[in-house]
């Protein structure tokens, strides 16, 4: 599946997709990486690792600092495959170092699911997400 | 992209000139912005030590190590407590450290340590300059007000495009997109509004309706520059746009062109307000506080010789303003407290205030009571009756 660029690096984990948008700020535990927000389907989840699937984030702006906190920290989404790339997360994964790309729809990926093992790469020119 | 900018991004300028002009490139990419605007004056949320932690921190300081320095005057918002009075305030010791070392971080990049949600009243800044600018209601001003052009920029990209000095042409940087889509008409209730001075509760109406989109507001009357702002700071906690056009206020309408009937008409009616301030009925017993927006100098005096002109405050008052507001001004009126380089919205204020409030702001209603505090929302006029024991 092939994307467009916004962070460049590579990136392997498990799959972890949501329909709905995350508020990192407030709705993740920036020490330990697990989603806090309630009502939220992956509440509970970790991000560690993972292949963050997701629409887009929401709330506050300082939420691009809990992706840096994640990263320092270890416990970070490996990669971040979105539809939009709204401010909160592209200022977050540049300073985070978090491969992230842009996909158009994210309607294969959520038919998929969470659990596949697959492998992100962005570069300057193109972006493509693997499964393994 | 210019050369300068070219250069920049390759790290001609150091390398923390080139992580912020990455940054701003990315943000103005993924935006569909053509190329950047050079900005005038950047202003910078989102440093409170306890919403960015110890990473936060870490990452500011190691990018004033790195050189990186403000490229156009900066000024930044309140953080958690007040520089002189952070023992009244009873905040954590790990907290008062943190904080400093934030604050240190941002002078060596060399912003001014203002921290006041108010940049508008203290900086230069005209109509059509270009700004960086984060806080929602100061981004409101600047726009609806001063006929400035700034997006509503998060913290960490103003911080990125006060190194760079630019921001990406888009959104209310461009003349097209601060064309109006509504017209607000609050002309039904015109002077019944102006009577009650619901001024806070007109502007969470304005928010919920206008969302995203650039409203022509009609049959507002606000009376000075501090009305306006209290208004304004109202719409930007319901809304998220970063534009109102008040007719009789703003610069905007005598520049912009766009036709009045194609916008879609919204007339406002009593219970628009009532439904408002129905979600902030607050509690019994409550401290009152004012000052979200930050008090001007020429409030906090109004404030002040009311209170003492009516037999000075029976109930507690607890004001914010900047620390330009509050300077060689004698404040000894007893049960009134004033707080400077902080707000209620980003302190502990349940430390020094209670959980129970009732407040004159309706941007400070709204986040207060999102963060589980019992408020109740009035107008000025009212607040100031109910600190020195006249009605409820």
């Amino acid at each position: 599946m092939e994307g467009k660029p916004v962070v460049e690096g590579v990136a392997r984990g498990e799959l972890l997709v949501t329909r709905e948008p995350l508020a990192f700020f407030g709705g993740v535990d920036p020490l330990t990486g697990v989603v806090l927000e309630h009502g939220h389907e992956l509440r509970g989840r970790r991000l560690s690792g993972k292949l963050l699937v997701l629409p887009h984030s929401r709330g506050s702006t300082v939420g691009s600092y809990t992706l840096l906190r994640l990263a320092r920290r270890g416990v970070a989404p490996s990669g971040i495959i979105a539809q939009k790339g709204d401010e909160v997360l592209v200022v977050g994964c540049i300073i985070a170092g978090i491969p992230m790309m842009l996909v158009p729809s994210l309607q294969e990926l959520y038919e998929l699911g969470n659990g596949r093992i697959a492998e992100l790469r962005v570069h300057r020119d193109g972006a493509v997400l693997e499964l393994l | 992209m210019t050369r300068e900018e070219e250069l920049a991004l390759e790290g001609y300028y150091g390398e923390a000139r080139a992580i912020a002009m990455k940054v701003v490139v990315k943000v103005a990419e993924v935006s569909g912005a053509e190329r950047l605007v050079p900005v005038k004056h950047a202003h910078i949320s989102g440093i409170s030590f306890k919403n960015i932690g110890e990473e936060g921190l870490e990452f500011l300081e190691s990018l004033a190590s790195k050189g990186a320095r403000f490229a156009v005057p900066t000024t930044v918002n309140p953080g958690a407590f007040d520089l002189e009075r952070r023992v009244e305030m009873k905040v954590d010791e790990g907290v008062v450290r943190g904080q400093f070392r934030v604050l240190d971080a941002l002078r060596r990049m060399g912003a001014k340590i203002s921290l006041s949600c108010t940049p508008y009243l203290y900086e230069m800044i005209s109509f059509r300059d270009h700004l960086a600018w984060s806080e929602s209601n100061a981004v409101l001003y600047a726009n609806s007000v001063v006929g400035a052009m700034t997006n509503r920029d998060g913290g960490p990209l103003a911080l990125f495009e006060a190194i760079s000095g630019r921001a990406p042409l888009s959104g209310l940087h461009l003349e097209e997109n601060r064309v109006p889509s509504l017209l607000l008409d609050f002309s039904g209730i015109r002077s019944r509004l102006l009577e009650s001075g619901l001024i806070g509760a007109a502007g969470l109406v304005t928010g919920r309706i206008t969302g995203s989109y650039v409203s022509l507001v009609r049959g507002l009357d606000l009376k000075n520059e501090d009305e306006v702002k209290l208004y304004l700071a109202a719409v930007g906690a319901t809304g998220s746009t970063g534009l109102v056009l008040i007719e009789g206020v703003s610069p905007d309408l005598k520049h912009l062109r766009f036709s009045e009937h194609e916008l879609e008409r919204i007339t406002l009616d009593w219970s628009a307000l009532t439904a408002e301030l129905e979600r902030y009925s607050g509690a019994g017993d409550a401290v009152a506080v004012a000052g979200c927006p930050h008090m001007s100098r020429r409030e906090l005096a109004e404030i002040l010789e009311w209170v003492r002109r009516h037999g000075g405050a029976k109930r507690r008052l607890v004001l914010f303003a900047s620390r330009a507001a509050v300077e060689g001004l004698v404040l000894n009126e007893p049960n009134v407290e004033v707080y400077a380089d902080t707000c209620m919205v980003v302190s502990d204020l349940s430390r020094y205030a209670g959980r129970s409030v009732v407040t004159d702001s309706g941007k400070a209603a709204f986040y207060l009571a999102s963060q589980g505090y019992a408020v109740r929302l009035v107008s000025r006029g009212e607040l100031l009756k109910y600190v020195v024991g006249e009605g409820g």
